[in-house]
């Protein structure tokens, strides 16, 4: 879920972006980046909840 | 790649999509109905005088050495609302950044912008997010005072590469998680966004190639027009923007004689399959006299004698119109033209002539590839459009919808590989090459040509319009207004200090960064700015030294591009080149070619051996002196070594080669060692 919210976020952001005429490559790579930087702190959020449990 | 995110696609959004599909459906059947309504009236007054030429061209200086030449579209009746004996549309404007002198060397064309094309508005993107929604749906009526973008940057850009590879990143990242509304949207919007770029690039590149073909001096040279053109064709390229200069010639013709062909092959086509049919082929002229486009007519007296014949439709892809009682009935615009005894088409004052009414059944682009393509049904407005959408529809509906691309299953793969076989080798005007280049070419023939009745140009515009698919597009009218106010913006951009003038500083700043730092090191500026966003661009502070060898370095660039050129196309450049300008560039080259790329070493190598001119030999041997690279050094000790050749080229280049072993220059450790040698002895 929290997945899906993160990726209806960054497809906001792009709509967004796209709307004020900001679609260009690098804009579409800091959406990249901020995509990947979300899912790895997924993962260690989750990593780190299952060590405790 | 596999997705991150996990996927899952729930029914609401297949019922949303569903819906969206209906809504679609109906606002495309509405909004054809609407563009007819909604043209505005920017007629040609009946008995407008034609002009001499279709176009003028005029060039305005930009505040540090540059200049904006736009070419203009020559109108000669009053324009609606906008009064005056003459109303020329400015059509097209290139940038020529010409360092403020007048050498032509260092001249550099940087930016093209089509007058027609603009950003969209925001209503304009939100109807082009909608999938399935196949038509134009609001204009831009309001431009505002932005300047308007260019539609080609010919510098070479590596942008439209990484946007591709970032968005199929994006893509894979994201879309297999949101579901399949957003992500048909968002790849609706992708495509309609790259379509109407196509159909300014397509319109830039039809009125380029008009301009270039009308007699009379042109403020943009042969070479200059060829550059841009070949440039706008490399756009569809995913590596065009790689292609080195002096291959852009060939780029040129090998694209204008590929069209030439579509066009022979689909006029023979057209005319033979209309004639067998009783119909009559009229091909439509460019004001350069080519023909891009072609009508197919019916006479009102074959109506009754051919009642009920049987038709072939092939090529044609119009319903029969021996059966078509409409015709008999016809309330659309019809013409009367002279036939001989023969049935060819004469003069009314002819002897013997005899009139017959004709109706107009379709008209085709015969630029297309494999088939005339319709562009207009007469009868049946829908008819094209389907057509197009055919295309659309099946790219939409399987990739954007099902993800399916042909590289992702044996069994799609197999099905579209005989699907589009068999409708290529049939002829068969279904899910053929998108027909935007053909109709930008129409809509150009509309605003251009004179000789067509008003009324019935007007209709051609109409229907034009009703067949566009894109949401982003402008209608005709309106996309001439925009070129008016979009030169203006343009003008007043030039004249701001801080607009356009500042813009030229900052690209010259960034070229001379190529002077000062190594490859390793613009690598690392090239990281910069892709790690900041674009926030930093490395720029170099313009120095009195810096603008002279970037001057130098253009130069040098020019020179060596037209070497390489005669390399590649001469047998004997003393006859087939141009030996006096020639001379100039081996002259350069062997004076300030220290830098000077390994490509053109080979192609001085080339050119001294094919030439028998001893001038050009000379110069050709001192340029490999002067080029300051082991390949140079390697080519010169070539000529040493080769006992063919008279002992006087042996002896010049054993003196050359001992005094840039002298001068330290790049040499293989290898050839260092056999020119050490030389000198010995």
């Amino acid at each position: 879920m929290t997945l899906k919210i993160i990726a209806g976020i960054l497809l906001l952001t792009w709509l967004i972006l796209v709307l004020m005429g900001k679609g260009g490559f690098v804009h579409i790579l800091l959406l990249n980046g901020l995509g990947v930087a979300a899912v790895e702190a997924m993962t260690i959020v989750r990593t780190r909840m299952t060590e405790r449990t | 790649m596999t997705p991150i995110f996990a996927t899952k696609t729930s029914s609401s959004i297949r019922s949303l999509a569903g819906l969206f599909l209906v809504w679609s459906i109906l606002l495309s059947s509405l909004g054809s109905g609407l563009s007819a309504q909604t043209r505005e009236q920017t007629l040609p007054e009946p008995g407008a005088k034609s002009s001499e030429s279709a176009f003028r061209a005029e060039t305005v200086k930009v505040a540090g050495g540059s200049e904006i030449v736009t070419i203009f579209a020559r109108r000669t009746y009053f324009d609606g609302p906008m009064q005056g004996p003459v109303s020329d549309i400015p059509m097209v404007s290139v940038l020529r950044d010409t360092l403020g002198d007048d050498i032509p060397e260092n001249d550099r064309l940087r930016y093209v912008w089509m007058l027609t094309h603009t950003r969209a508005t925001f209503g304009q993107k939100l109807s082009a997010l909608v999938p399935f929604l196949y038509t134009r749906t609001f204009n831009k009526n309001e431009i505002g005072t932005d300047p308007p973008p260019a539609i080609l940057d010919l510098n070479s850009s590596d942008k439209k590469l990484w946007n591709g590879v970032f968005w199929e990143v994006f893509k894979r990242l994201l879309f297999n998680d949101v579901g399949l509304g957003i992500k048909a949207s968002a790849l609706q919007y992708r495509q309609n966004d790259a379509d109407y770029r196509r159909s300014g690039i397509a319109a830039a590149a039809a009125l380029l190639s008009l301009y270039q073909e009308i007699e009379g001096e042109k403020v943009l040279s042969e070479r200059e027009l060829k550059d841009i053109q070949a440039r706008l064709f490399l756009t569809e390229k995913p590596f065009g923007m790689l292609m080195q200069s002096e291959n852009l010639g060939r780029v040129y013709d090998g694209e204008t004689s590929k069209t030439r062909d579509y066009r022979g092959r689909n006029w023979e086509l057209l005319r033979q399959y209309s004639e067998a049919q009783g119909l009559y082929f009229d091909p439509l002229l460019m004001p350069d006299g080519s023909a891009r486009h072609a009508m197919v007519w019916v006479a009102v007296s074959d109506l009754k004698a051919n009642k009920g014949r049987k038709f072939e439709k092939r090529f044609l892809n119009f319903k029969n119109p021996w059966t078509d009682s409409s015709l008999l009935d016809w309330k659309g615009h019809s013409e009367v033209r002279w036939y001989d005894a023969d049935d060819r088409e004469v003069d009314a004052d002819t002897p013997n002539a005899h009139p017959k009414t004709l109706i107009p059944l379709a008209l085709y682009g015969l630029d297309h590839p494999k088939v005339p393509a319709i562009l207009i049904d007469f009868r049946n407005n829908g008819n094209p459009k389907t057509r197009e959408i055919s295309r659309r529809i099946l790219n939409d509906v399987t990739g954007n919808v099902f993800s399916m691309s042909q590289l992702s299953g044996m069994p799609f793969f197999l099905g579209r590989f005989v699907y589009d076989f068999v409708t290529g080798r049939r002829g068969a005007d279904l899910n053929q090459a998108s027909r935007l280049r053909s109709y930008a070419q129409l809509k150009l023939l509309i605003s251009l040509d004179e000789s067509l009745d008003p009324e019935f140009k007007n209709e051609i515009a109409d229907r034009v319009e009703s067949a566009t698919l894109n949401p982003l597009q402008n209608d005709a009218d309106v996309e001439l207004r925009l070129a008016k106010a979009q030169y203006e913006n343009l003008m007043a951009y030039a004249a701001d200090p801080n607009g356009l003038p500042k813009k030229i500083d900052n690209d010259r700043r960034e070229e001379m960064s190529k002077l000062k730092h190594s490859g390793k090191v613009r690598a690392l500026h090239a990281l910069g700015h892709l790690f900041s966003f674009g926030r930093y661009t490395h720029r170099e502070k313009a120095t009195p030294e810096l603008v002279a060898q970037m001057d130098t370095r253009r130069q040098l660039e020019f020179h060596e591009r037209f070497l390489r050129e005669v390399a590649f196309t001469s047998a004997d450049p003393a006859i087939d080149s141009e030996s006096e300008q020639l001379k100039r560039s081996l002259d350069f080259v062997s004076r300030n070619g220290a830098t000077a790329q390994e490509k053109t070493t080979r192609a001085l190598a080339k050119i001294f051996a094919i030439s028998k001119d001893e001038d050009i030999q000379t110069l050709c041997v001192t340029g490999l002196y002067r080029i300051n690279n082991s390949s140079a050094k390697k080519e010169l000790l070539a000529i040493y070594n080769n006992s063919v050749l008279p002992d006087r080229w042996r002896s010049i280049s054993g003196r050359y080669l001992r005094r840039a072993l002298e001068e330290r220059q790049r040499i293989s450790v290898r050839d260092a060692k056999l020119i050490a040698n030389i000198a010995a002895n």
